[in-house]
Formats: C-alpha cells, sequence, structure tokens
C-alpha cells in the first residue's frame, strides 16, 4: 500500500536527507513537498478543494519555516473541520521544551527531534513508518 | 494624567447643557461657551486615544524608621532598583529568546552535513580510496563536533540566564539508581565496571539540572579511564551551613594539577587525545553555581579525580535565590 505524506520543509538538503532515508527504511511513499508553511497549506486546501482526490495519510511538519511557521499551521490544520483529522508529525531539529509544549498544545500527535548523527535520523524515521505507516490505523 | 472617561463624561454632560439651556433659551454667548467646552472635552478624549489611560498608584514611599516620616532617597533608590531589575528580566528573556533560535539554526547545517557524508559513502565510497574515505568520516566526526558544540553552548547560556529557579528535594539515591539503569542498558556501565555510592542525602535542588551534572561527571569518569574494571565512588559530606558536599570519585586517567585551574572554562579540553567539546565541566559548574554552590577538582596525574560539590540540604528553609555565589 503506498502512503501519501505531505512533507513541510524549508531546506532542500533536509527534504533530500529525508526522502532517503523513508526510501532507506523500505516504505513505499509518495512524498509531497511544501517548501513553507504557506505551500503546505495551500496545497491541503488545494487538495480539500478538489473532489475525488484524498488528503495526505500523514503531515511531517517542520516548526521553524519561514513565511508561515509550523505552529501557524498546526493551528489552521485544528481550526478546519474538514483537515482537523489530519495526523501531523512535528519533525525539527528544535529541542526547545517551550516549543514542544506548544506543539502538543496546537494538537500535534507527535514531536520528533532530527539528530544530527545520519544512522540516528534513519532510526527515528524508521520507527516513524513503522507506527505510522503501519501499526496506526489513520483516519480515512 | 486625567483619565479617557472622564472626557467622555465630560463631554456628555456639557453636551446636555447646551441641549438643556437652547431648549430653555439660554443666551448665544452662554451656549458658544458650553459648545467649546464640549468641543475641548471631546478632543482629550480623541487626545489620548482608544485604550483608557490606567492610572497605576505609585507603590507606597519608604518610612525612615527614626521619623516614620517617607524617606525620598531610599524610595527613589527602591525604584530605580526596581527599574533596574525589570529590565535586567527583559534582556535576560530576550537572549534566552535569541540563544534558542540561534541554537536551532546553527544545529541544521551540521545535521545535513554529516546526513550528506553518510550519503555519499554509502552510494559513492566505492569510488573513493582510503584517503576518500577517510576525508568523509572526518567530515561527519567534525558535524557531530560542532552540532554538540552548538548545543552545549545553548544549555550553558540557558543555565546562566535561568531566574526563578524552582527548587524542590532531590533524593540523590534515586537519581543515581535511575541514571545506573539508564547507563548499563546503553552499554556504557560495562558488567566488569562499578557505580557505587554511600547513603546520599536528599538536597535542594532542579532535578533535571542536577542530572546534567551527574551524567557529565559519570561520562567523564568513564571515558577519561583506561582501566579495565572502570569504579566510580559518591558520598557525601555534611557541613555546618546546612550544605552537604558531594564527591564524586574515579579510577581515571587523572588531571596534572597545573591545568586544574581553567579545567571548568568553555572549550578547555584537558586531554586532547579524547574525543570531546569541552563543553561538558562548563556546564557543571554554570549548574552548581545558579544552585547556589561551588565545584572543585583533586587530581593527579594517573590517581583518577575527585570532583567535589556541594547543594543545599532539603531540610533547610530556602530563601528563593537564583543567583550566583560570589
Amino acid at each position: 500500500m503506498v502512503h501519501r505524506i505531505l512533507l513541510a520543509e524549508d531546506r532542500p538538503q533536509d527534504v533530500r536527507l529525508t526522502q532517503r532515508a523513508l526510501k532507506k527504511a523500505g516504505y513505499a511513499v509518495d512524498l509531497d513537498i511544501a517548501n513553507n508553511g504557506r505551500e503546505a497549506l495551500d496545497r491541503l486546501q488545494q487538495i480539500n478543494g478538489c473532489e475525488g482526490k484524498p488528503l495526505p495519510d500523514l503531515l511531517l511538519l517542520d516548526w521553524m519555516m519561514p513565511l508561515v511557521d509550523g505552529r501557524e499551521v498546526l493551528q489552521t490544520i485544528r481550526k478546519d473541520p474538514a483537515l482537523r483529522r489530519l495526523p501531523v508529525v512535528v519533525l525539527t531539529t528544535s529541542r526547545s521544551e517551550g516549543d514542544v509544549a506548544m506543539a502538543y498544545e496546537e494538537g500535534c500527535n507527535a514531536y520528533l527531534t532530527k539528530p544530527v548523527d545520519p544512522d540516528e535520523f534513519q532510526k527515528v524515521i524508521a520507527a516513524l513508518g513503522l507506527f505510522w505507516l503501519t501499526h496506526a490505523v489513520l483516519p480515512q | 494624567m486625567i483619565q479617557r472617561r472622564v472626557y467622555l463624561r465630560l463631554g456628555f454632560g456639557v453636551l446636555t447643557l447646551c441641549v438643556v439651556g437652547f431648549w430653555y433659551g439660554l443666551p448665544w454667548s452662554a451656549l458658544l461657551v458650553l459648545g467649546v467646552l464640549w468641543t475641548a472635552s471631546l478632543w482629550g478624549c480623541l487626545r489620548f486615544g482608544v485604550r483608557e489611560t490606567l492610572k497605576i498608584p505609585p507603590p507606597p514611599a519608604i518610612l525612615c524608621p527614626q521619623t516614620n516620616e517617607p524617606c525620598p532617597l531610599a524610595t527613589l533608590h527602591r525604584d530605580e532598583m526596581h527599574r533596574a531589575v525589570a529590565d535586567l528580566e527583559m534582556r535576560n528573556r530576550d537572549l534566552e529568546r535569541f540563544a534558542s533560535m540561534t541554537a536551532h539554526q546553527l544545529r541544521s547545517p551540521p545535521r545535513t552535513i554529516a546526513g550528506i557524508a553518510q550519503a555519499l559513502h554509502e552510494d559513492y565510497g566505492h569510488l573513493l580510496d582510503a584517503e576518500g574515505t577517510q576525508f568523509l568520516q572526518d567530515i561527519r566526526e567534525d558535524a557531530a563536533s560542532m552540532a554538540e558544540i552548538v548545543d552545549g553552548l545553548y544549555r550553558v547560556s540557558k543555565v546562566r540566564t535561568m531566574t526563578d529557579l524552582p527548587l524542590e528535594p532531590v533524593d540523590l539515591n534515586e537519581l543515581l539508581a535511575d541514571m545506573k539503569i539508564a547507563k548499563t542498558k546503553r552499554g556504557l556501565l560495562r558488567p566488569q565496571d562499578r557505580l557505587t555510592w554511600a547513603h546520599l542525602p536528599v538536597v535542594k535542588a532542579d532535578k533535571v539540572l542536577l542530572t546534567e551534572v551527574f551524567l557529565n561527571l559519570l561520562e567523564n569518569s568513564l571515558k577519561f579511564n583506561e582501566s579495565p574494571n572502570k569504579v566510580i565512588r559518591i558520598t557525601a559530606r555534611e557541613r555546618d551551613d546546612d550544605r552537604w558536599d558531594i564527591m564524586v570519585k574515579d579510577n581515571g586517567i587523572g588531571i596534572d594539577p597545573k591545568y586544574q585551574p581553567k579545567m571548568f572554562q568553555m572549550f578547555q579540553r584537558m586531554h586532547p587525545q579524547y574525543k570531546g567539546t569541552g563543553v561538558g565541566l562548563a556546564l557543571v559548574s554554570a549548574i552548581i553555581q545558579k544552585l547556589g554552590g561551588d565545584v572543585h577538582v583533586q587530581s593527579t596525574t594517573g590517581k583518577g579525580c575527585m570532583f567535589t560539590f556541594d547543594l543545599a540540604s532539603a531540610e533547610m528553609v530556602w530563601a528563593q535565590t537564583s543567583t550566583p555565589k560570589a
């Protein structure tokens, strides 16, 4: 089964590394990329407006992005009845307690920090895929 | 400053008078005066903006104990001090926000550098000779090192700018028991190594920060140690001033006394042949100072180290403070 993931990430290098890690972990993923929060919201609302086109199964959300940051994206999604149920995993380098608390308050489903070590990052992506793409039952 | 609602009431009152005066046929000159007054009150209302102007009563003056009269000089000094403290707190908050944002931005490049080096090694490593492979390994290690430095700097600056640190009783025995389990699980404490402690006190501290102190000291004791059986022993000694000295002693490689004065400074590495960033002991020192204590070391080369730091007893009535000990 191919899962649809929307990755909201402003750094192209991080996009490439995440793509590579998902591929290495062996998950069949249709990965859509948004370069900032504004693009992510536009993409979701565009999909939402098109009949027959499904929303992504999962949103991987960077926290600090230009134009519209992760917090605003979460706030907007959780207020929209059509998008409210979308599972959102924050994937960021920030380990600030304030950011973690804020992300959960705004309604993220999980908060993951990106390790510096590539092998550790691979483990995080593998664990993310194992939970969200294999075991968790996602909303339709 | 007269509050906006006074202007509104004044304006309403004057307008009422104008209408009543007109009704009862007051002379035009009187009506003109009333009209001017109403316009002036309306202007005053607009002049002082949309929001209410709050009249915050000034704090009471300090009374001189001998005369029971207000003492202007003491009051002035107190008010200046309050303003200075408020200004410092605001600057501290700005600094903390700046440090947090900077650390976040600085973490990203080393992460991707390490990731790309790894990808190059995995996908194109077969095209490289031993030197090329070593270069990629160097890139990974330096990227990891840079990320550790950024993290360490951020943690030290966060500790140094902390105010109103909430303190709680922390049982050192429980804290170390948890740490021992975690280190054993991660393979850092091997079966032949020993981490033991005597009956330790309950101290008044911040549990997260104290965990950081022990983590750094224990990691150093295990890292800078070539013994086949590594031994770390933690003991405590009660002092006269309601504080405890906590001693962490190991059988590691020790430190030459001539280098000890600078070992708690940032980026000072006593053993360059071992990997490290030189941030750990600076963080330990910053935390212990924030908890109102001091840390020092006794060591000679080849004879291990004993780190001693002091913490408040949990039985002491804690006068809330977060200022470092002078």
